[in-house]
C-alpha cells in the first residue's frame, strides 16, 4: 500500500505516519507527506498510490472542490478532519473514509479494514468525474451500471451515456451504495435494479436490468447474486 | 391689524420725519414733525421758547434720517427749534429722544423735563433718553406748532459720537403708551423661548460633557438673551441719556459674542477638523474690532454677517459630507442669511430675532438629529462588541484550532508523555488568555503579548517548531484592543509551513507625530505562495480596531523580501 500524506500540521501527519505503520506496517510499501495539495500533484505526477489521506479545512467552499478533484482520482482518498460536522458531505463525493480530529490507533483501524476492501461507512451520492480539466459530478442514481475499462471504470448512465472514472472497479465498488454488487469480474450492478436473470446458450448468465440494459453474471458469482436477489 | 415694524434694535435715528406710532384708526398720520427744518442756537434765553421767535438766523440743524440730527458742539447750554404740523385734535404724546438733559416747550408751554439742564457739570442732572409728555388737549389744536427744546450735554461721554437728538416722536399718546408693549411681546417669547434652551442644554452638557456643542448651544442662547434684554432695556426699563453708551456697547459686545459662539456651535457640532483656525481667525478679527475706541452699529451688523457667512460654509460643507443633521441646519442657517440678505442694514434692527429662532430651530432639530445617530452609533458598537467577543472565543472552540490542538497533543502524550503535558499546559494556558481578554474593549500590551506568546507556545507544540517573539520598544502599559497582535500571528503561523528549528517573529512600537506604530515581522517560509487576500482574521483585527481605538488608524500589511510585515498605526493615547 503506498500512502501519501496531506497535512500541514507536522505533529499530526507525524502521529497519522506512526499509526499507520503501527497497525500496518507490513502492507505500507511507502508513506510520504506533503504540507498541501499543491505539493501533493507535484509529486503525483510520474507516481501512483493507492490512498491519499488529505487534511483539509472544509469549513468553505474551497476545501470540497479540492476534496471533489481528489475523490476523481484513481487512489481512494481518505479525509482526515477537523470538521466531523462536514463528513457527510465529504463521504456525498465519494471518499473512502473520514477520519475526525482528533484519532487514535483504533480509529484507523477501522480506516485500514476499509482500504483492505471493506466498504464506506456511507456511500457516495455523486461521483466526481475529471474530464477535460473541470471535475464533473455524476449522480450515482443516474447511473445503471459500471463495467470496468482497463485500469478505469467505464458509468453506463441511465440515458445510455458513458463517462469514465479513474478509479479501478473495486476502488469505486467501496464507495459506492451497498445496493452495488460486482456480479462480473469487470461488472458492477445495482441488485435492486436487476429484474431478472436470463440464461443464455452455453450457461451463460445475464442479469435483465429495469432499464432494459443486460449485464453477464459470471459463473462464480450466479449463486450468490441468485441469494441476494431472492434477499431484496 | 396693524402691520408693524418689529424694531428690536432702537437705530440711533428713529425715523424722526415719521410720527407713525403705527395707528391703525387713521390712514393719514395724526402730527408731521418736521426735524429737517429745525434750528439750533447755542445759548440760552428762555424767550427762545416762544412760538413766534425769529430763528431764521439760527443754524440748522442738518443731518439725515439714517445719520440722526445735530453734531454735539459744545456741551453748554443750547435751543432747538422746530414745527409739527397736526392733522387733528386729540390727546397728543410727544417723545423727545436725545443725549442730552432737556425742557421741552410747545408753543412756549413748558411740558416737561428729562433731568435738569444746567449751566455747567455741577448743576446738570442727566434724565432719562427718551422723554414721554403728554400734549394737553388746549394746546394740541390742528395746524401747525412750534417745538422749542433746551438742552445741555455735560454728563454725555466723551467716547459718544454721534447725533444730539435722536428722535422726536408725535403720535396719540395711548398709541405712544403702548408702543413699547405692542412692538416686545413677541420679543419677550422668544427671550423665554432662549432661556429654556439655554437652561436645557446647559443640563444636557452637565449630564455629557462630551458634547461641547450642547454647552456651545447653551451659552449662544444665553448670550441671545442677553442681548434681547439689551435691546429691550431701553423701551421697557429706559435710564438716563449718560448710560447710553455702556447700553450701545454691551450690545455690540453682545453681538460679536453671538456670532463668535454661533460659529463655535456649528464647527464644534460638525466637527470641522479646522475648528481652531476657524475660531482663532474669526475672534481676532472680532476682538480687534470690539477694542477699537469707536464701534458703531453699523459695525457690529456687518461682524455678525462676516459669523453667519462662516456659519453658513460649515453647514454646506457638512451637508457635502452628509453629515447627520447638517440639511436642517443648512435650511436654517439659509432662511437666517436669506432674511440677512433681503433686509441689508436694517436686519439687526428688524428681523434679527425671528430670523435667528428659525436659525436656532434649525439647529436644535440638527442637534437632535445627532444625538439620534450617535445612540444608534453606540448601540451597533455594543452589539459589534459583543459580536466580536463571541467571534474571538469561536475561533478557539472552532475545530480547525481546537480539535487540530488536541490531536497534536494526543502524538505527544503518547510518544513522549512529559511533552505532552506541557502541550496541554499551553493550550489551556491560551484558552483561559483568551476568555480573560475577549470581554474587554482595550487591554494592556502586556497582556496581549502573554496572549500571543501563548499562542506560539501550542502552534510550537503543534509545528514542533521553537517560536519566539520579541518585543522592541514595546510600551507594556500601552493599550491595544484584545487579540489583534495575536490574531496577526495566528494568520501568519497559520499560512506558512516553517521547518524545524527556531522562528523568530519581532514587534516593534516606534513614536513619532503624535502616532504609535506597531510593526509586526513574521518570517516566511518560503515565497508568498498567493496574494493574500483580506480573510476573516484580518477583518476581526479591523472590526477591533474600529471598535476599540478612539482616532484614526490604520492597518497594512504587506510582504517583504523574507517576511510578512503589518503596520498598525494608532493615536497616542
Amino acid at each position: 500500500m503506498r500512502v501519501l500524506i496531506v497535512e500541514d500540521e507536522v505533529v499530526i501527519a507525524r502521529r497519522l505516519k506512526r499509526l499507520l505503520r503501527e497497525e500496518a506496517g507490513a502492507e505500507i510499501a511507502s508513506i510520504e507527506m506533503v504540507p498541501s495539495l499543491t505539493e501533493a500533484e507535484a509529486l503525483l505526477t510520474g507516481r501512483d498510490i493507492d490512498v491519499l489521506f488529505l487534511d483539509l479545512n472544509l469549513n468553505g467552499r474551497d476545501g470540497f472542490d479540492l476534496l471533489a478533484t481528489s475523490a476523481a482520482s484513481a487512489f481512494h482518498t481518505v479525509v482526515v478532519s477537523a470538521h466531523t460536522e462536514r463528513a457527510i458531505e465529504a463521504f456525498d463525493l465519494g471518499v473512502l473514509d473520514f477520519v475526525g480530529k482528533p484519532f487514535g490507533a483504533e480509529r484507523i483501524r477501522t480506516t485500514l479494514d476499509r482500504l483492505r476492501g471493506a466498504r464506506a461507512e456511507h456511500p457516495a451520492a455523486s461521483l466526481a468525474i475529471r474530464s477535460a480539466g473541470r471535475i464533473d459530478l455524476v449522480r450515482v442514481a443516474d447511473v445503471a451500471y459500471v463495467r470496468a475499462a482497463g485500469v478505469y471504470s467505464e458509468l453506463i448512465l441511465r440515458d445510455g451515456s458513458t463517462r469514465l472514472h479513474s478509479k479501478p472497479l473495486d476502488r469505486l465498488l467501496a464507495v459506492l451504495p451497498a445496493t452495488f454488487e460486482r456480479v462480473h469480474r469487470s461488472y458492477l450492478v445495482p441488485l435492486n435494479e436487476v429484474t431478472r436473470l436470463r440464461v443464455r446458450e452455453g450457461s451463460r448468465y445475464h442479469a435483465v436490468l429495469a432499464s432494459g440494459h443486460e449485464v453477464p453474471v459470471g459463473r462464480t458469482r450466479v449463486e450468490a447474486v441468485r441469494e441476494k436477489l431472492i434477499l431484496l | 391689524m396693524p402691520t408693524r415694524r418689529v424694531r428690536f434694535l432702537l437705530p440711533l435715528a428713529l425715523l424722526g420725519a415719521m410720527a407713525t406710532a403705527g395707528d391703525a384708526r387713521a390712514d393719514a398720520p395724526v402730527a408731521v414733525v418736521d426735524v429737517r427744518e429745525a434750528r439750533i442756537r447755542a445759548g440760552d434765553d428762555l424767550r427762545w421758547a416762544q412760538p413766534d421767535w425769529n430763528d431764521a438766523d439760527w443754524d440748522r440743524l442738518g443731518g439725515t434720517v439714517a445719520s440722526g440730527f445735530g453734531e454735539l458742539r459744545e456741551p453748554g447750554v443750547s435751543w432747538l427749534r422746530f414745527r409739527v404740523d397736526l392733522a387733528s385734535s386729540g390727546t397728543l404724546g410727544l417723545v423727545v429722544s436725545a443725549v442730552a438733559a432737556r425742557e421741552v416747550y410747545w408753543d412756549g408751554v413748558r411740558l416737561g423735563a428729562a433731568g435738569q439742564v444746567g449751566a455747567d457739570e455741577a448743576s446738570e442732572v442727566a434724565g432719562p433718553l427718551d422723554l414721554v409728555l403728554a400734549v394737553p388737549d388746549s394746546l394740541a389744536t390742528p395746524g401747525r406748532h412750534v417745538i422749542a427744546v433746551r438742552m445741555s450735554t455735560f454728563r454725555r461721554p466723551a467716547a459718544l459720537q454721534g447725533p444730539l437728538l435722536l428722535s422726536v416722536q408725535a403720535a396719540p399718546l395711548v398709541d405712544l403708551l403702548s408702543a413699547p408693549m405692542q412692538t416686545f411681546w413677541l420679543p419677550m417669547v422668544f427671550l423665554g423661548g432662549f432661556l429654556l434652551v439655554a437652561l436645557y442644554y446647559g443640563a444636557l452638557f452637565v449630564a455629557d460633557r462630551h458634547r461641547g456643542e450642547y454647552l456651545l448651544t447653551s451659552l449662544l442662547c444665553l448670550s441671545v438673551a442677553a442681548l434681547l434684554v439689551a435691546e429691550s432695556w431701553r423701551p421697557l426699563v429706559g435710564y438716563d441719556y449718560d448710560l447710553h453708551l455702556v447700553r450701545l456697547r454691551i450690545v455690540s459686545g453682545l453681538t460679536v459674542a453671538v456670532g463668535l459662539l454661533l460659529s463655535a456651535t456649528f464647527v464644534v457640532q460638525f466637527r470641522h477638523p479646522r475648528a481652531g483656525w476657524i475660531l482663532g481667525g474669526l475672534a481676532a478679527v472680532l476682538g480687534v474690532v470690539l477694542l477699537l475706541p469707536e464701534v458703531h452699529d453699523t459695525e457690529t451688523h456687518r461682524l455678525f454677517v462676516v459669523a453667519l457667512l462662516v456659519v453658513l460654509g460649515i453647514t454646506v460643507w457638512a451637508r457635502r459630507r452628509r453629515l447627520p443633521g447638517a440639511g436642517v441646519a443648512l435650511f436654517g442657517v439659509g432662511v437666517c442669511a436669506a432674511v440677512l440678505v433681503a433686509t441689508g442694514d436694517d436686519f439687526m434692527d428688524t428681523t434679527f430675532f425671528p430670523a435667528f429662532g428659525v436659525l436656532l430651530a434649525g439647529l436644535l432639530v440638527s442637534l437632535g438629529l445627532q444625538t439620534r445617530e450617535a445612540r444608534q452609533r453606540f448601540e451597533a458598537a455594543r452589539a459589534e462588541a459583543v459580536r466580536l467577543e463571541a467571534e474571538l472565543l469561536k475561533k478557539h472552540l472552532q475545530p480547525h484550532f481546537l480539535m487540530n490542538s488536541l490531536t497534536s497533543v494526543a502524538e505527544w502524550i503518547e510518544t513522549d508523555p512529559a511533552v505532552g503535558v506541557r502541550a496541554l499546559d499551553a493550550l489551556a494556558g491560551e484558552l483561559r488568555a483568551l476568555s480573560d481578554v475577549s470581554g474587554e474593549r482595550l487591554i494592556p500590551m502586556a497582556r496581549e503579548l502573554a496572549l500571543c506568546r501563548a499562542h506560539l507556545d501550542v502552534m510550537g507544540y503543534r509545528r514542533d517548531v521553537r517560536f519566539h517573539l520579541d518585543a522592541d520598544g514595546v510600551d507594556p502599559e500601552s493599550s491595544i484592543p484584545p487579540a489583534v497582535l495575536h490574531t496577526l500571528i495566528e494568520n501568519a503561523v497559520t499560512h506558512n509551513a516553517y521547518p524545524p528549528g527556531d522562528v523568530r517573529l519581532t514587534l516593534r512600537e516606534t513614536r513619532d507625530d503624535g502616532q504609535r506604530r506597531l510593526t509586526l515581522r513574521a518570517p516566511l517560509a518560503g515565497p508568498p505562495r498567493e496574494t493574500p487576500r483580506e480573510g476573516g482574521g484580518l477583518r476581526y483585527v479591523r472590526a477591533r480596531l474600529a471598535e476599540g481605538i478612539d482616532g484614526p488608524w490604520s492597518l497594512r500589511s504587506e510582504a517583504e523580501r523574507d517576511a510578512w510585515v503589518t503596520h498598525i498605526d494608532l493615536p497616542l493615547s
